[in-house]
């Protein structure tokens, strides 16, 4: 089995100098300014993606559905945040992916302790200066995978992605109360989970 | 570790303090109990921690990038896109004034308000029987001018309209004041009275009303119907 391609972490992807414009552009049918914000935003869906899919090419599929669906939506982004827009329409073809493949919310991802996973590579931006950061982001990438899908989802797009419990509840097509107790139990297993790094959590 | 086998909280009411949920930051036992408790406390800090270590995970970058094939789209250029969109909102508003302008022209004029020439009838113009009756004799007048006149073509159609003039009441209160000018010895005044007392004959109303709908009507088209992608 060849070695799987790991991705390399990047900073969060900030607004583009002129996205306004961009945006514009890409509205009237302008499909290099449309591809422009789509190279600027592919890290920021494809970190969403393949935080729930777990699998490259799926999260390389659903980066490319969530842009062919972005690219026929774009005349409905009515201002905002464009990074919160795709990820929304990201996560959306990811949860689709998800239930094309009729996974069980209760399976978690496979252990990548088995070697079988797919990690980023968590020091690729500074691997000296930053080994700490890199350890821990490494220990909650592992700790993520660990969880049920359910919980998983639900703590990635709240917490990793900051969207509000009915943003959640509309990607997911789930109740309203079922969504907070998935993220709150979420938590709590995370933090078991990360029982043994707790010196990389430090206050 | 449920409230009745236990001193502390739920941990997920812990896990709703930790994220500043309204109900538990509302919930006055619940915040008293993890100020005195230093369990619970530890539990809010390590999940409030674990939260922003959450919110900062970086963005991952794609092994290969993502190959973007762009179905084409039937949408008018970017240029005339942009030009419709900047140009629909003065068209349509300069559309609607001129059609409000012309209509209020056009309605004082067949009233009988605005036209300098007309001859008040506001009684004659208040009985519909009447205007029916007038209207039926300017169409006979019509047709006796067309005769007499050689019966030109638009004579033939000035009777007309003069006949049909008869089942609308709507076109009735036009015929009933250009009987006011019929008593003017020119036999043409007769004959084609009826666009005199809409007002649109000397008058801009009627030009008026239709360039402004037409105006409205184009920009409304050209915005949502040839270019609807444009924002």
């Amino acid at each position: 089995m060849p070695e799987p391609t790991r991705p390399s972490t990047a900073p969060r992807t900030a607004p583009m100098e002129g996205e306004e414009g961009l945006i514009a552009r890409a509205r009237d049918g302008d499909g290099s300014a449309f591809t422009q914000l789509m190279q600027h935003y592919q890290s920021a869906c494809y970190g969403l993606a393949w935080r729930l899919l777990g699998d490259a090419d799926q999260a390389a599929d659903a980066v490319q559905d969530a842009m062919l669906h972005a690219y026929n939506a774009i005349a409905k982004h009515r201002g905002g945040q464009f990074r919160s827009w795709m990820l929304r329409i990201t996560a959306n073809a990811s949860y689709d992916i998800l239930r094309r493949a009729q996974r069980r919310p209760s399976v978690a991802l496979p252990d990548p302790e088995e070697g079988e996973a797919e990690l980023p590579d968590a020091g690729a931006v500074d691997p000296v200066a930053e080994s700490d950061r890199a350890a821990m982001y490494t220990a909650l990438e592992v700790a993520l995978r660990h969880l049920p899908e359910d919980q998983r989802v639900a703590i990635v797009l709240c917490d990793v992605y900051g969207m509000d419990y009915n943003e959640v509840a509309s990607s997911t097509a789930s109740a309203l109360g079922t969504v907070k107790s998935r993220i709150h139990r979420g938590r709590l297993r995370l933090r078991e989970l990360l029982s043994e790094h707790r010196e990389l959590f430090g206050p | 570790m449920k409230m009745n086998q236990h001193p502390h909280p739920d941990d997920e009411r812990l896990s709703a303090l930790a994220a500043a949920d309204d109900d538990a930051r509302s919930d006055a036992a619940l915040r008293a109990h993890v100020s005195a408790c230093d369990r619970c406390r530890g539990v809010v800090d390590e999940l409030t921690s674990l939260r922003t270590h959450l919110a900062a995970m970086p963005d991952l970058v794609p092994p290969r990038p993502i190959r973007i094939v762009l179905p084409p789209r039937e949408a008018a250029p970017a240029g005339f896109a942009q030009l419709v969109r900047r140009l629909f909102a003065p068209a349509l508003a300069a559309g609607a004034t001129l059609a409000i302008i012309g209509g209020v022209g056009l309605s004082s004029s067949s009233l009988g308000l605005g036209g300098a020439a007309s001859v008040p009838t506001s009684a004659e113009a208040a009985n519909e029987a009447r205007i029916d009756i007038m209207a039926s004799s300017v169409a006979e007048e019509s047709v006796a001018a067309a005769a007499g006149e050689g019966g030109g073509a638009g004579g033939v159609a000035a009777a007309s309209d003069g006949a049909e003039s008869r089942s609308s009441t709507i076109e009735a209160p036009s015929a009933g004041s250009d009987d006011a000018s019929s008593g003017d010895p020119e036999p043409h005044t007769g004959v084609f009275p009826s666009d005199g007392a809409t007002g649109s004959s000397g008058t801009p109303w009627l030009p008026l009303f239709v360039a402004g709908v037409a105006l409205a009507g184009i920009a409304l088209f050209l915005r949502f119907a040839v270019v609807p992608r444009a924002g």
